[in-house]
């Protein structure tokens, strides 16, 4: 399967696909992006290529175009019409949390997180 | 009866960054950390600096010396780190962010729906943040994770008028 993995740290992006295979996802490929902008380009260029991304996982506070941005545009041009986007930040407010589901994500998920965290609220999601 | 407010609002300020932190360190490190009352903060290097702004204005930096900030990264990337890169830093960067996060979502809702900026890294011996406001809250504190140490200031606008910005 293939994941879209945004955050402008590319320490956590690392971090965060490592704690996807623990949880047992089988990652046949990892896109990878360190921002909004980046990861609608990401988006854009696999539905061109017909690559099926099974996954998105997606920072909030990102410098150029923030998480709510990016799932918000990306769910406008259809992008992830049939893709589950999951947000994985330090923002874990109740008003982050509202702002991400009506922004268009189907899960939430805040830092640090655990590979037990992400096979319950993550791994249901997905399609495998 | 306003310095014995803001004294109640630092005593679960620390509170709260003490937990954490320990939940930041086992989750990401798996390492304990234990609190040092002993804060002394000459020889860190680098700075990693999250700011507050919205419901509740401040600032959060993590500091650590080489060593420290070789470990963190080594730990936590799995591989064995040598030099100070851009991604050994960026691990202290992300220290800060999580930190940041995992404090102020303890906090009440109306503070912890305050917004977080990306963190700045800097590598610098003489480096300040935040202000010199007298009626701003800092709070220092010095945790050792194995044989290394972290510091963490955080310095915050309380509204003393108003609710308070803390449990």
């Amino acid at each position: 399967m293939t994941v879209l993995i945004v955050d402008d740290s590319a320490v956590m992006r690392k971090v965060i696909e490592r704690t996807l295979r623990q949880a047992g996802l089988p990652l046949a490929n990892v896109l990878e992006a360190a921002n909004g902008m980046e990861a609608l380009e990401r988006l854009r260029t696999a539905g061109e290529q017909q690559v099926l991304v099974s996954l998105v996982m997606t920072d909030i506070n990102m410098p150029e175009m923030d998480g709510l941005e990016f799932v918000r545009q990306a769910y406008s041009e259809g992008l992830t019409k049939d893709v589950p986007v999951v947000m994985i930040t330090t923002e874990g407010s109740e008003q982050h949390v509202t702002a991400a589901i009506v922004a268009g994500a189907r899960g939430y998920i805040r830092k640090p997180f655990t590979a037990e965290q992400v096979k319950v609220r993550v791994l249901p999601l997905v399609r495998v | 009866m306003q310095s014995e407010m803001l004294e109640e609002i630092r005593q679960d300020a620390i509170r709260l960054l003490d937990a954490a932190v320990a939940e930041v360190c086992e989750m990401m490190l798996a390492q304990e950390c234990v609190v040092q009352l002993c804060c002394h903060t000459t020889f860190e290097l680098i700075h990693a600096a999250v700011q507050f702004s919205g419901g509740m204005k401040g600032v959060c930096v993590v500091r650590a010396d080489e060593s420290a900030t070789l470990q963190m990264a080594s730990t936590m990337l799995r591989e064995e780190l040598n030099t100070l890169d851009a991604k050994v830093l960026d691990v202290l960067g992300e220290m800060a962010n999580m930190i940041s996060g995992a404090w102020k979502s303890r906090l009440t809702p109306e503070a912890a729906g305050c917004r977080m900026s990306v963190p700045v890294v800097t590598v610098s011996m003489d480096y300040s943040h935040g202000s010199d406001s007298t009626d701003s809250l800092k709070i220092e504190r010095c945790y050792e994770i194995g044989s290394e140490r972290l510091h963490v200031t955080i310095q915050i606008q309380p509204d003393l008028h108003n609710c308070p910005d803390l449990p």
